[in-house]
């Protein structure tokens, strides 16, 4: 049973270079197993650095390089569906590019996966290991089953969850799953969690993040774009919600969660125009606020029935937990619709369409269609 | 007077302005903790300091009074009279932005913002330790700017000998070589420990100080520290982690989810505290 350890990297180049050889090595013993990189249009030293360290094993056929010039912004669901796409194995397995394999990992996925029974495998949701932050992307299935579900949600654009949505629509068609439990196959580089982000379109294209308190448990949050663009939300921290209340002291647990009153983050575009000079459209161009500047730190907005004033963050940290709070929160209301749905498969169209050359032949285009 | 799912856990934030704690832990906390350990009605117990939507008191603990709602009425009751009392002054105005969410009220209690580590039966213990240790350094020498950094070191060196004596010197430099290696590495740009170099030099008396205290296993008042008590502990510890999870593992578990959240400990000054461990398993203090 052949196996393809696919990663894809957007300007990643620092953890590849530090987990590609070991895990080639740690791999070794296994034939049949190939390495797909797909590089996401990257613009740091990581072809340039395949081409110095990984020729050999272009060479041999263990490993190939796939770049794509499309993309300007990184895409988890995408950029996925794309690698897999381009994989020959009868096993895909998506290996972040900060994971370490170790050792005999294909092996081990090969006697998985030889017994009878539909099964996949995956590393995420073990909150007990050390690293289950960074293990959640490692998901191994038969191709046949990823095809069957339409691969990774491409309507997930931002980070996080879509390793879990793909993991509950696996489920959802029937094939077991089996978690990768074993410490030395759950190895990783740890990093700042906003590495995780530096390649999204929120992240790249923030202008501001404003807020407006309600009370120590709910607030509403406004993210202005640089494409003038918005998303709001009134975001209610549950573990606040009853704090005061001494007669529920004894609660099992606080609910250590982020909800958002709307339900999903209400989008739109930032236009200028009368009355206040400045007016949130909502995405079907009807009228939801006007704006009005307070000062340089400060807008008020303004419906027949409210009145809202937004101050701007400027802290870099919470710059940043805001745009992974937006990410995080978008995907994860996506996955909950679908399961709630019981969606198997949401992506209508085409996945992991665009154009990719393989091992630095740029005359020979591959369209995926 | 409960919603039905009962454990006997109450977690209670008290809202409180931090250049206030002191006079909170003397005269309301430290000696409800005592009187309450003595005649069992409380056990585990779990203090931080903390300052997320305003300075606050974290104090956990679990309730082994025969009527659990009397006796958290009680308390509540306590609490509310001890406040309206002895109000804390104003704290700073958060910013607007700062959080997410604006601060609670000052001088305010509320319930269940945080769920402390009670299911380890090891680590539990060792909350209860450190909680115990910020009491007495709260009460004694109150709260200021030094707090976290003196405590946390105080702890480091404790933990530090506790590890030497169980140990020996081999593993302890395994563990420093993780700590500094790849954890502090990954934390931690290369000039920050120029910087962190620096705040060492200054405070190298006061650590000494505290390493060679810690060395001679007794505090001030003569009694032994916890030295001892953390050496008994920390083999315990070891035992409550599954055999395949390392030494190092169960050091980083200790540092990251118990000690720094117990002291509101800045994340940035882990790779500090990794190097001060570091320099004292260089033998930086071996001449002392």
């Amino acid at each position: 049973m052949a196996v393809s350890l696919c990663t894809v990297c957007k300007n990643r180049a620092n953890h590849y270079k530090q987990t590609i050889l070991r895990n080639i090595q740690d791999n070794k013993d296994d034939a049949t197993v190939e390495f797909i990189l797909l590089d996401y249009n990257s613009n740091d030293d990581l072809e340039q650095w395949v081409k110095d360290n990984l020729s050999q094993y272009i060479e041999s056929g263990l490993f190939t390089y796939y770049k794509t010039f499309e993309p300007q912004y990184f895409q988890r669901s995408h950029s996925r569906n794309m690698a897999f796409r381009l994989a020959s194995g009868n096993l895909v397995c998506n290996v972040d590019a900060d994971n370490f394999t170790g050792p005999s990992f294909s092996a081990y996925l090969t006697k998985a996966f030889s017994g009878e029974g539909n099964l996949f495998m995956c590393a995420g949701g073990q909150f007990d290991k050390i690293s289950y932050s960074d293990i959640g992307g490692r998901i191994c299935m038969r191709p046949k089953d990823f095809w069957e579900i339409g691969g990774y949600d491409e309507d997930m654009v931002n980070y996080g969850f879509e390793d879990f949505d793909l993991v509950n629509r696996l489920v959802l068609a029937g094939v077991e799953k089996k978690l990768i439990t074993d410490d030395v196959f759950l190895n990783v580089i740890r990093h700042d969690l906003v590495d995780r982000i530096t390649e999204e379109f929120p992240y790249k294209n923030i202008k501001s993040v404003m807020i407006h308190y309600i009370g120590p448990s709910t607030s509403k949050m406004l993210l202005l774009f640089l494409n003038g663009n918005y998303a709001m939300a009134t975001i209610t921290k549950e573990q606040n919600r009853n704090a005061a209340d001494k007669s529920i002291r004894f609660a099992e647990h606080g609910i250590n969660m982020i909800t958002i009153d709307e339900g999903n983050w209400v989008k739109g575009t930032v236009q200028t125009g009368p009355p206040e000079g400045l007016n949130l459209m909502s995405a079907q161009n009807n009228l939801i606020y006007t704006a009005q500047n307070i000062n340089e730190d400060s807008i008020r907005l303004k419906s027949d029935t409210d009145i809202f004033d937004f101050h701007t963050i400027y802290d870099k940290q919470s710059i940043e937990n805001a745009i992974m709070f937006y990410s995080e929160t978008y995907n994860r209301t996506k996955m909950q619709q679908n399961l709630a749905q019981k969606t198997i498969r949401p992506n209508l169209n085409a996945i992991g369409s665009g154009t990719v050359y393989k091992n630095f032949d740029y005359n020979n285009p591959i369209f995926l269609q | 007077m409960n919603n039905g799912t009962l454990n006997n856990r109450i977690r209670i934030s008290v809202f409180y302005a931090n250049d206030s704690w002191q006079q909170f832990v003397s005269d309301f906390l430290r000696p409800f903790v005592s009187k309450h350990t003595q005649n069992g009605n409380i056990g585990a117990i779990y203090i931080a300091l903390n300052n997320d939507q305003g300075d606050n008191i974290r104090f956990a603990f679990e309730c082994n009074a025969a009527d659990k709602d009397q006796f958290g009425d009680e308390l509540h009751i306590q609490l509310s009279n001890y406040l309206a009392l002895k109000p804390s002054g104003q704290p700073p105005e958060n910013y607007v932005g700062k959080d997410f969410f604006m601060n609670f009220p000052n001088n305010s209690i509320q319930y269940n913002l945080y769920e402390p580590d009670f299911t380890n039966n090891d680590v539990k213990k060792l909350s209860s330790l450190i909680s115990e240790r910020i009491m007495k350094v709260l009460a004694e020498d109150g709260y200021g700017d030094s707090f976290t950094f003196t405590f946390l070191l105080y702890i480091i060196m404790t933990f530090y000998c506790a590890h030497e004596t169980v140990y020996g010197d081999a593993d302890n430099l395994k563990i420093t070589s993780m700590l500094y290696g790849d954890e502090a590495a990954n934390k931690a740009p290369d000039t920050s420990f120029e910087v962190y170099n620096d705040l060492f030099t200054e405070n190298e008396e006061i650590i000494k100080n505290m390493y060679l205290e810690v060395i001679d296993g007794q505090d001030e008042d003569g009694s032994v520290t916890d030295l001892e008590q953390l050496k008994a502990h920390y083999s315990l510890m070891l035992t409550g982690f599954d055999k395949s999870e390392t030494v190092e593992h169960t050091m980083l578990l200790s540092f990251d989810r118990v000690i720094a959240d117990q002291v509101n400990m800045n994340h940035d000054l882990l790779p500090f505290i990794y190097y001060v461990v570091y320099l004292a398993s260089m033998g930086s203090f071996t001449d002392q």
